[in-house]
């Protein structure tokens, strides 16, 4: 049973971001999160606002790299064969999130906005090099995606401001991506590790550029800088891939849990970075 | 011979209902003028009550009563008279109902809880068995002062509620005469049932006695415990079981009754009282955590000689069915082998943590995982075939088992074989490493279980005016096809369709009385009641059918449904036609009752719990799995499983594997993945993500089960039971396959992958 | 605003209803409409078992509030039978044994009667796939997704 609330309904942006100014009302998408924590007592809210009125924020475009709209649903990912072949990592995060009852609802703005260690569309939409755009009061603004997080939980959205839109590039030619999500249970889990990947190869196979992203191990999703720096004009070997996993366990800084230590989480991110950017390789040969 | 339509595989009754949503769970009733409960829950696991006010929520308009301990001092209990309804001066868990409100809708309920302060003042947690063993604190001041219903023996001055001991032969002769021991130990972690359903209330109650809806397991066992604690005649006490929604034994207890009933009373109204999937977790009952300590001796040709156990339950903060729990298992604790000198020391032992109660086979798969994790360590010193070692001590037919008793009908070889040809044991190595560097390996794992012996079931057989018979019988459907099976047993003795004859829903007000759905009785002891009354209602037939005809009663036969006359043989009437024929009209109502109880077979065990029959009958089955591990992630995936039980006669082969393909999942999520894990005496993963049972992807491998069908003298058509059965050897047989696979030997229940990866650290 | 007057078509019918905009659409369900076949398991989204359908799609009802149906269309297990006659889905779990305490049932239904609408050919991993937010205690599932591919087959005319 949800605590009782206000609902306000706006169906357009300006009117959404006066609204959140004057209320410090709750934004609502797919309600797979606030809804949640509602009902067993934990999160009361005196003012929802329910953004799924406004038309402005749904859909996505793919001519020019990928455009989303806030409210798109992860289940339209995860059924855009458009998406699962340029977006590989990002059709895999979205296509594991919940259920298809939670796909259907859940947005992959929401997915954002509730910054989650452990958010599934994060760490692709990070190795994609994505920003925000970000509407409030007094206008828009763009955020890289990399700096939308300060916190767990927390993001930099002020306080009149509503995530709009994501501006994801298009994969180059050469390029391939691969999400891995670690889960104690085979469905309906959130990610105990979760690892991006985005390669590009030159010609002679060798990495031109790689990004590796890695959640639910540091309290925001993190990039493992130190470990793309050092894979540029290198062949994915066994000697560099062993590197690699000392590198990106040195930057992540996951935290002991009831639902897991410290150290399981390093070992997972030694081995799943590995898998992941051989599968992400492979993508890029057009071998997998 | 077959007897239709026992063999059958007859469509379950209650499926249309459940396929379009008609049958009515706890949660579908309502009673005109009702009132929502809510209730205030401990945030402590261990702590003093220094004062509660309830003033500012009985402000609140619309709320209609509100009780906490102070004002209702009633205590209950099955086995010991223990728990309050309201902590009284001290929370003893987590979750544990402080105070609650019964107001006209369930927010206003929920509103004014959040308004009753409480204040606490912690005290030392008793934490873990050896934090209650230890005497660091007392979860209760002194466990003699309270009632104690029977089958309890809790020690004074301690943390203990309950003792077993079972002794048989001489356990220091038998290590003597072992060449080889091996010594270890395993813990089971605490889980829970789950069901879909969770605990559901209605009371409409007064001084004088109340009705209560509920999703029951035992209604005549609620009844008993609630016309008790609030002093009813236990005639005023109604039981109105609605469907249930699933139950494994969490349904078992009064749990929520006792709650709907104080308000009831408070507020002069009915009160519904739901738990939240949070409150279930927290405050409703679970499978108590449970550690071993286990000695196993052999000779070096691979007979068994000595085994000692010693066992300590968890059975949390109050003593519910816990010493059943210490009483069941134990009988079962030493596994369906034959061992010449077996030593049983068993205690439960309370702590701050919600109340354990029967979990699908009252401890057998704890046990399980104990003699068994034995047995595979056993073999592998013997350097013998685990199954060859099983096979050379597994008790047959004449031998003398631990509790003293000379065994028959036991299917345990058969279902040993039958289900490592399951997963192809013969032809697999006992562990090894795939193409791509997974480790796979086999385990096998079996038990051996009783059923809750002395109990007493009866069963009322009505013919309608169409022919067509109702049963009313105490059993409850929980899925397991009771309904369709009772039906099916009396329709092999009154040779008609078993279409034709319904099972009437449960209510303590005109149900003939049965002791409880628990301990996979239900088909054996209902089934023998319900061939008692139908073989009444055909003696009673036929008189109407002798006057019909004009014949003389003794010329009347019946066979195969149908009955007949010696003296004129165009003279046949079917069953089914009963209806048609006219025979009842006018005259008296054809109605028998069939009464069945296990008193007189019982021989009332001993102190050190031999008996020359402590059972109706036993079970026993095994299980087989084959695992496939990731050595770098820790991970675990179940290839196959192969599964035998001994169900004495499957009434109804399908709902007999159903039972089992059921069970073999829900023992993966114990294996593997389950776990209620408290932190600081909070539990910190109450909620279905978190607590993780399997889904659908978790439940993708290959199922191979066979029914053995050694039947038991003194089941109806040979039956024995299969509710439970499935669950038990499944843990095991998946961890010991695990540690065949990691030539590391685990434990624990679960086995995480944590421990799988950092093993042997 | 705290309360709505909506207008929804349940099982085909319209009802017309003010309601508190708190209220979850499952609530409205069962305690508005008494259309209790539609379960509440979890009210977390956690166990599917509250899923109806809703303009074409599977979504639990615990986490969509009562005013969004406002102008749609909601299916539940009780509009899913074509009147006495059960549905050939339900049918199909009747027959696979898919039932045990049946808790589970109405959401597994209709999930699979959207997978089934949106896919009439799918693998048995997809069927698998498909119910994955539909928790099951007592079968364990293989029945169920038996049940599931029987019905597409005989929805594609292969049966």
């Amino acid at each position: 049973m949800l605590p009782a609330f206000e609902l306000l309904t706006p169906t357009t942006i300006a009117e959404a971001c006066k609204m959140k100014l004057e209320t410090k009302g709750k934004l609502l998408a797919g309600g797979t999160d606030i809804l949640v924590g509602m009902h067993g007592g934990k999160e009361r809210y005196e003012t929802l606002i329910d953004l799924k009125g406004i038309e402005e924020l749904k859909g996505f475009d793919t001519k020019d790299g990928l455009d989303f709209g806030a409210l798109t649903p992860h289940r339209e990912f995860e059924q855009s064969a458009l998406i699962k072949e340029r977006y590989t990592a990002l059709y895999e995060g979205c296509s594991q999130v919940g259920s298809s009852q939670i796909r259907i609802r859940g947005t992959v703005g929401g997915n954002i906005c509730n910054a989650a260690p452990s958010a599934d569309s994060i760490g692709p939409l990070l190795v994609f090099g994505a920003t925000c755009v970000i509407a409030g009061a007094d206008g828009r603004r763009e955020v890289p995606l990399s700096e939308f997080f300060t916190g767990p939980k927390k993001t930099v959205l002020g306080e009149s401001e509503l995530l709009e839109r994501v501006l994801v590039p298009s994969p180059v030619n050469g390029s391939g991506s691969a999400y891995t999500k670690y889960t104690r249970r085979r469905a309906m889990d959130l990610a105990l590790l979760g690892v991006s990947c985005y390669v590009v190869l030159d010609a002679k196979g060798k990495i031109e550029v790689a990004r590796i992203a890695l959640t639910t191990a540091a309290p925001t999703p993190i990039r493992a800088t130190n470990a793309e720096e050092f894979l540029v004009g290198k062949t994915l070997d066994d000697a560099v891939l062993g590197e690699i996993s000392e590198l990106v366990a040195k930057q992540a800084k996951p935290r002991s849990s009831w639902r897991s230590s410290a150290e399981f989480r390093i070992e997972l991110v030694k081995e799943l970075t590995v898998r992941t950017l051989r599968l992400a390789e492979e993508r890029a040969k057009g071998e997998a | 011979m077959s007897i239709y339509p026992i063999g059958e595989c007859l469509p379950r009754k209650d499926g249309r209902a459940k396929v379009t949503g008609k049958s009515k769970f706890g949660a579908d009733w309502n009673v005109t003028g009702q009132l929502y409960a809510a209730v205030l829950h401990s945030p402590h696991g261990h702590a003093k009550i220094l004062s509660v006010d309830v003033s500012e929520a009985k402000k609140l308009p619309g709320v209609r009563a509100v009780l906490c301990g102070a004002c209702c001092e009633v205590l209950y209990g099955h086995m010991l008279v223990d728990q309050p309804i309201f902590a009284v001066n001290k929370v003893r868990y987590y979750g544990e109902p402080v105070a609650a409100v019964a107001a006209d809708d369930l927010r206003t309920a929920k509103e004014a809880v959040r308004l009753i302060k409480v204040e606490y003042e912690p005290l030392p947690l008793v934490d873990s068995i050896d934090d209650a063993l230890s005497k660091k604190a007392m979860v209760h001041d002194d466990l003699m002062a309270y009632q104690a219903l029977g089958g309890v023996s809790p020690v004074a001055g301690t943390n203990i509620v309950d003792t077993y001991t079972l002794k048989h032969g001489d356990i220091d002769e038998g290590f003597k005469q072992a060449d080889v021991v091996v010594e270890n130990e395993f813990y089971c972690a605490m889980g829970q049932h789950t069901p879909l359903e969770t605990h559901v209330a209605i009371a409409d109650a007064d001084e004088h006695g109340c009705h209560v809806y509920t999703p029951a397991q035992s209604p005549f066992m609620i009844r008993g415990v609630l016309a008790k604690a609030f002093g009813y005649r236990v005639d005023r006490v109604r039981v109105t079981c609605t469907e249930i929604g699933g139950g494994f034994g969490c349904k078992v207890e009064a749990r929520l009754e006792p709650i709907a009933i104080a308000l009831s009373r408070a507020a002069r109204k009915p009160v519904k009282i739901e738990n939240d999937r949070g409150e279930e977790f927290e405050s409703a009952l679970c499978r108590g955590p449970v550690r071993f300590r286990m000695k196993t001796g052999a000779t070096k040709d691979g007979k068994l000689v000595a085994q000692h156990m010693l066992i300590h339950w968890d059975t949390g903060a109050y003593t519910t069915f816990g010493p059943r729990i210490n009483f069941n298992a134990g009988f079962g604790a030493n596994g369906p082998y034959h061992i010449p000198n077996a030593f049983v020391d068993s205690y439960v032992v309370m702590t701050n943590k919600t109340l354990a109660t029967a979990y699908r086979g009252f401890g057998i798969t704890e046990v399980a995982c104990a003699h068994e994790t034995q047995m595979e360590a056993l073999a592998e010193k013997l350097g013998m075939d685990s199954l060859e070692f099983r096979l050379k001590n597994v008790l047959r037919d004449g031998m003398e088992s631990v509790t003293g008793e000379i065994v028959t009908s036991m299917g345990g070889a058969e279902c040993l074989e039958k289900a490592a040809e399951g997963i192809g044991w013969k032809d697999k190595p006992r562990r090894w490493v795939t193409e791509d560097g997974k480790l796979r390996g086999k385990g096998l794992a079996c038990y051996m279980k009783l059923t809750g012996t002395p109990s007493t079931t009866s069963a009322m057989l009505r013919v309608n005016d169409d022919g067509t018979v109702t049963l009313l019988e105490g059993s409850r459907e929980l899925g397991q096809g009771v309904e369709t099976a009772l039906p099916q047993i009396a329709a092999s003795v009154l040779g008609m369709n078993p279409e034709r004859i319904l099972m009437s829903p449960v209510d303590t007000a005109f149900t003939p009385y049965d002791k409880t759905t628990t301990a996979s009785r239900s088909t054996f002891h209902g089934g023998n009641a319900v061939m008692l009354a139908a073989k009444e209602i055909i003696e009673k037939l036929k008189p109407l059918v002798a006057k019909k005809w004009k014949v003389d009663l003794a010329s009347i036969v019946f066979k195969d449904g149908v009955f007949t006359s010696k003296n004129n043989n165009t003279l046949t009437l079917h069953m089914d036609d009963i209806g048609k024929s006219g025979i009842m009209k006018e005259e008296p109502p054809v109605l028998a009752t069939g009464t069945y109880g296990t008193k007189a077979l019982w021989d009332a065990p001993d102190k050190y719990h031999q008996s020359k029959r402590p059972a109706a009958f036993w079970m026993i089955g095994a299980q087989a799995a084959e695992v496939e591990i990731d050595p770098k992630t820790g991970t675990t995936k179940i290839i196959r499983m192969g599964a035998a039980h001994d169900v004495g006669k499957a009434i109804n082969p399908d709902s007999c594997r159903q039972q089992i393909e059921g069970s073999l999942v829900m023992g993966v999520g114990n294996a593997i993945m389950e776990e209620m894990i408290y932190q600081d005496g909070v539990l910190v993963n109450g909620n279905l993500v978190d607590y993780k049972i399997p889904t659908s992807m978790d439940a993708d491998f290959e199922m191979n089960i066979a029914l053995v069908e050694k039947p038991d003298p003194e089941g109806p058509h040979g039956v024995k039971g299969i509710g439970e059965p499935g669950l038990a050897p499944t843990a095991p047989s998946i961890i010991n396959a695990i540690s065949a696979a990691c030539e590391h030997r685990f434990t624990t229940m679960p086995v995480k992958p944590e421990d799988v990866l950092f093993r042997g650290e | 605003m705290t309360h709505k007057t909506i207008k929804a078509t349940v099982n085909g019918e319209v009802y017309e209803r003010t309601i508190p905009v708190c209220m979850t659409l499952a609530e409205f369900l069962r305690e508005e409409l008494g259309l209790t076949g539609t379960k509440i398991g979890c009210n977390e989204g956690e166990c599917g078992a509250c899923t109806v359908i809703i303009s074409g799609k599977p979504m639990n009802s615990c986490l969509v509030l009562a005013v969004e149906a406002d102008g749609a269309e909601v299916l539940t297990i009780e509009g899913v039978s074509q009147g006495e006659k059960l549905h050939p889905l339900q049918q199909a779990f009747l027959d696979a044994g898919a039932i045990q305490c049946g808790f589970c049932t109405p959401g597994m239904v209709l999930t699979a009667k959207a997978l089934i609408e949106e896919n009439p050919n799918p693998t048995e991993a997809e069927v698998r796939k498909g119910i994955e937010g539909n928790i099951c205690r007592c079968t364990g599932y293989n029945r169920i997704i038996d049940a599931i591919m029987n019905e597409a087959e005989r929805v594609r005319g292969d049966k």
